[in-house]
């Protein structure tokens, strides 16, 4: 039992130094206009469908090319963005998502969210990037901070969970620890991707 | 009438849907034969009439064209088509048409192979979970996309496919016959396009390991079977060992070997590049961002589907892993393999097996949520049912009604504007065509073998050694062009336009 805690503890201190780490590099920068829903831009969008293609008729563009399917459209696209595999390994880290996969699978297995803490963080990290796409919160570093902290809350009980539940998490935090060190040195150039300063 | 009669005309339908889909105005839509197209086009067109390829050489092994070598099968396949059907666009395309239906036909009975294994299931289930891939498949924007134009990776799909449906038949019944049909069918991969030369020798190393280590009894003939493939595949590894085997690889990689520290860059530039093709962006919004892979702003995936492939991966992390898991989690593994290597990545085209194992989770969240108990079920299909049918008119409308939009990522009208340089010219005339028209050379020996001409940049003059010569100057609608024109006779001839409403300039065709 102490040997499993000091492990715990040592895991803690590693993944949330390696955590700050990649915050670091995303504190300051502001998460790119492709990450936010713009009732402009669809305006735009339906214009250009109706008016760039050919014999568009009546209620062809009033079906198709309406601001409810647009803007339907933008939405998804803008919210499915915050779920990519690549944003995420580089927001929290290979060790986050590791810890992200770990708790998914563990919820699944067990078909419950054990903690209640757990559901208010599940809730938090499918609710905030609609509130960051939709220009509730202005401040970066707030953005940056309500996205990262319910997903690393949940990435850190799955860690937690792997620790408990599986003999080879030795060898998988590893892996992802060094996947993590290494992917800080494209870190700086992939960022640009996501965000700009 | 019973059940199997049922099942067979119903897949009979379910053929003729797809090779509808397919085929339905394939000649004109996409709009005009973009640039691989048409020189695997000419290629197969100079085989068909002297036995030889552009360059002269007879019955090649591969076909030299834009500084690389394109894979033998598709342009043999389609010589013969164009035996059969002439010289033209549908001619080129309907090999991928044909194998592309026969691919989704094929996918009934590799979804129905798996699906055995997962035995929770009921054999009315099963069998509804085989028509559901069938049909997905046959409807899915990425397949459709790629085998209604000359993409040569829709057969080596077809034959990927094959070989994995006959191994799991050896697999059950223990047949050395379906061994053999299995790694051959996978060896022929490597013959039809490049990121099967890739994907298909890993595939066959990794299903030799798998019957060595799991089915002892059939080591032996695993061995004489690995063995016969090998031979076959050997020209073609032994061609990939070369500097012209290499040639593609080098034109499109990832890793510029120059770079001091790319040893070190390198692994994890691939992973990045093979975890983009798991990206949600990547499959239900944008696509790899050629317009030639997609629908204009379409993703290779329809955005209903996301919710089954939830259900369907939840559902799968949930059960207990079966034949069917493994299957699936061998295809996600090995599908971006290739892709990965090479830049743009994630790359639709390059990755294109990923479709099978989405199409098979897709299918099987749509039976999970079917098997829910409760009224939810009538809410939640209602709603993907309404919200299908209507992306799929959207994107219908958009595929078949308004390709024209991507015109300039597909044929850009140099078909047209080839044969109105044909009705202007003579004998004496003199053809110059401005760099900015952007058209490829084949595309002139293919549609008109006979035109000379001579490609010329933005600050040509008219020679004046030409004289009173007939000159033709083809250029697209610029400033410059008409600053230089104003200082000279000239006379506007013909124009190419967009074939839309608006008709905007594309080229002009000069007389001075």
């Amino acid at each position: 039992m102490e040997t499993i805690k000091k492990k715990k503890l040592l895991i803690v201190i590693v993944a949330t130094l390696v955590v700050i780490l990649y915050l670091s590099h995303w504190l300051g920068c502001r998460l790119d206009s492709k990450f936010f829903f713009s009732a402009l831009d669809v305006k735009l969008r339906i214009i250009f469908d109706i008016r760039s293609d050919q014999y568009v008729r009546a209620w062809e563009a009033r079906m198709l090319h309406n601001k409810i399917t647009q803007g339907s459209v933008d939405v998804f696209n803008a919210y499915i963005q915050f779920w990519d595999v690549r944003f995420l390994f580089f927001f929290l880290s290979p060790l986050g998502v590791l810890g992200l996969i770990s708790w998914t699978y563990y919820a699944i297995k067990k078909q419950r969210v054990e903690q209640f803490y757990e559901k208010i963080f599940l809730a938090l990290s499918f609710l905030i990037p609609f509130v960051i796409l939709f220009g509730f919160i202005t401040n970066a570093v707030l953005m940056i901070l309500l996205l990262a902290v319910p997903l690393l809350v949940l990435g850190f009980r799955g860690l937690f969970l792997l620790i408990a539940n599986n003999k080879y998490y030795v060898y998988y935090f590893s892996l992802a620890l060094i996947f993590s060190l290494w992917y800080l040195l494209i870190l700086n150039t992939m960022i640009i991707n996501f965000c700009h300063q | 009438m019973d059940v199997k009669v049922y099942t067979i005309l119903l897949l009979l339908l379910l053929f003729f849907f797809a090779s509808f889909i397919r085929i339905y105005n394939i000649s004109t839509t996409p709009p005009g034969l973009y640039v691989d197209e048409v020189s695997v086009a000419y290629n197969a067109y100079t085989i068909l009439k002297t036995g030889k390829d552009e360059h002269g050489k007879k019955l090649p092994f591969a076909f030299q064209a834009y500084g690389e070598y394109k894979m033998p099968v598709f342009i043999y396949l389609t010589s013969l088509s164009m035996a059969l059907f002439g010289k033209n666009e549908f001619a080129i395309r309907i090999p991928s048409a044909f194998f592309g239906s026969l691919t989704v036909l094929l996918f009934y009975f590799f979804s129905k192979e798996i699906i055995q294994y997962e035995k929770k299931l009921k054999e009315t289930y099963q069998e509804l979970f085989a028509f559901l891939s069938t049909f997905l498949l046959a409807i899915s924007p990425w397949h459709l996309q790629f085998s209604r134009a000359g993409f040569e990776a829709i057969v080596a799909l077809f034959f990927y496919l094959f070989g994995l449906l006959f191994f799991l038949y050896f697999y059950r019944e223990k047949k050395n016959l379906f061994l053999y049909i299995s790694f051959l069918s996978l060896g022929i991969t490597i013959y039809t396009y490049n990121a099967f030369r890739i994907i298909s020798p890993l595939s066959l190393v990794c299903l030799f390991a798998f019957i060595l280590l799991r089915m002892p009894k059939q080591r032996k003939i695993a061995m004489k079977v690995s063995l016969v493939t090998l031979v076959c595949m050997c020209p073609m590894i032994l061609f990939s060992l070369t500097q012209a085997g290499l040639a593609r690889f080098r034109q499109v990689t990832a890793f510029t070997w120059t770079e001091p520290n790319g040893f070190f860059f390198y692994p994890i530039q691939y992973l990045n590049n093979y975890l983009a093709h798991f990206s949600l962006s990547f499959l239900f919004s944008y696509g790899d961002g050629i317009g030639r892979h997609t629908v204009f702003r379409m993703g290779p995936l329809f955005k209903w589907e996301s919710i089954p492939l939830l259900v369907g991966l939840f559902w799968l992390v949930k059960e207990k892993a079966t034949v069917f898991t493994y299957v699936l989690l061998f295809l996600f593994l090995v599908s971006p393999v290739a892709a990965a290597l090479a830049l743009p990545s994630p790359h639709l085209l390059r990755s294109l097996p990923l479709i099978f194992p989405i199409t098979l989770v897709i299918s099987y969240g749509i039976i999970r949520i079917l098997l829910i108990q409760n009224w939810k079920k009538y809410l939640l299909c209602g709603f993907l049912l309404f919200i299908a049918c209507f992306e799929y008119v959207l994107y219908s409308d958009l595929y078949y009604n308004h390709a024209n939009v991507s015109l300039a990522d597909w044929g850009n009208q140099y078909k047209e504007l080839i044969q109105k340089i044909a009705i202007h010219k003579d004998s004496n005339t003199r053809i110059f065509i401005n760099m900015n028209v952007g058209m490829n050379s084949e595309y002139v020996k293919f549609y008109d073998q006979n035109m000379q001409y001579t490609l010329v940049d933005q600050t040509w003059k008219k020679p004046a050694v030409l004289g009173q010569e007939d000159v033709l100057y083809i250029t697209t609608p610029d400033r410059k062009t008409d600053l230089y024109l104003e200082t000279i006779p000239h006379t506007l001839l013909d124009s190419v336009t967009t074939p839309d409403a608006y008709h905007n300039v594309l080229y002009n065709i000069w007389k001075l």
